[in-house]
């Protein structure tokens, strides 16, 4: 129910279609890590949502280097092609015309925030391609790093051209607000990744 | 939960093998490891300072009392962005060069601009670590 609202509200019906190819998300459990019923709830029930306020862009104490050695602070990978932000800071959803292998492809990515469901401007995305390894020395990189980024309308996203150079499951992490630190719960800072399929 | 593992196994030196990559003759950062056993220079690639791309960087590292190089040693690196608290999605493949003491670090993948800092963990007869930190525009 999640993932048809996410469609509906967030993209225009057709974005939420793949075309060119079979490749794109990867179906599976719907993300509800946000939402405070056990089971996701239903659209409008009740969330953990963060608040974030642009002034937290520039605040916090930096851990000094002997915080380390660090591990990822990352939330899971997730299935589908919606769902909040690690933090739960916005909601999101993303869609491509299709994926295939070494065709390039633009996403299109629309955002709100989580707290009132306003979109999600100026946002700065950026994104993290890789296709993920059991070991993760040999994890692979997409061979377009800096993939151009329009704010087409407010809260709505083109990235691209991304190339997936082999087949897989990819994983594609979007960063929001990526130039803002991330040290006050509040920070407009946020992280989503998704798994996406190119056959 | 996938990039937590690949933080967490981040990768130790192995066979020692002459590197391709170039780097500079001259490091960019020299320090002192945290308990002061070792001495590092720190050199980077494609440019010094690192720029936003896939880097490698090299450790020439050598005992701080005495100056010889410090070679076996096992050199485990997890790029992390303080500010950001986060790291990277890529675990970077690290191996010891021909030379003793130089250790090459490939596959740091700085896509996202901001502060840096290489937790690098060195672990040989005398375990200790260094922090390199810079920043990528």
């Amino acid at each position: 129910m999640r993932a048809a609202f996410l469609c509906a509200t967030a993209l225009s019906a057709a974005a939420c279609q793949s075309s060119k190819s079979s490749g794109g998300p990867v179906l599976g459990p719907v993300d509800n890590h946000c939402f405070l019923n056990p089971d996701g709830g239903a659209p409008g029930g009740m969330m953990a949502a963060q608040q974030t306020e642009a002034s937290a862009c520039n605040g916090g104490m930096v851990a000094g280097a002997d915080a380390g050695p660090h591990a990822s602070t990352y939330g899971p990978t997730m299935y589908n092609a919606g769902g909040n932000d690690d933090d739960c800071k916005y909601l999101l959803n993303w869609a491509t015309p299709g994926v295939a292998e070494n065709d390039p492809v633009t996403f299109t990515v629309a955002a709100v925030t989580a707290i009132d469901g306003k979109p999600a401007t100026g946002a700065a995305l950026y994104a993290e391609v890789f296709l993920a390894n059991a070991d993760p020395t040999k994890t692979h990189l997409s061979p377009t790093l800096q993939p151009q980024v329009t704010e087409v309308q407010p809260g709505v996203y083109t990235l691209g051209p991304v190339l997936f150079d082999l087949p897989g499951q990819w994983t594609v992490r979007f960063h929001f607000h990526a130039t803002c630190l991330d040290l006050l719960p509040t920070s407009p800072h946020g992280h989503a990744a998704f798994y996406v399929q190119v056959p | 939960m996938v990039t937590g593992a690949f933080l967490a196994l981040a990768a130790c030196g192995s066979s020692s093998a002459p590197s391709p990559i170039s780097f500079p003759q001259a490091p960019f950062q020299t320090l002192q490891s945290k308990d002061g056993v070792y001495t590092v220079d720190v050199y980077s690639s494609p440019a010094q300072p690192p720029i936003r791309a896939v880097c490698a960087f090299k450790y020439d590292v050598r005992f701080s009392d005495g100056g010889a190089p410090a070679p076996n040693l096992d050199v485990t690196v997890v790029p992390w962005m303080p500010a950001m608290n986060h790291g990277v999605s890529i675990a970077p493949t690290t191996k010891a060069l021909s030379t003793p003491g130089s250790y090459e670090i490939d596959d740091v993948y700085l896509g996202m601009a901001g502060e840096y800092e290489l937790e690098s963990s060195i672990a040989g007869t005398v375990p200790d670590s260094v922090a390199p930190t810079f920043s990528v525009n």
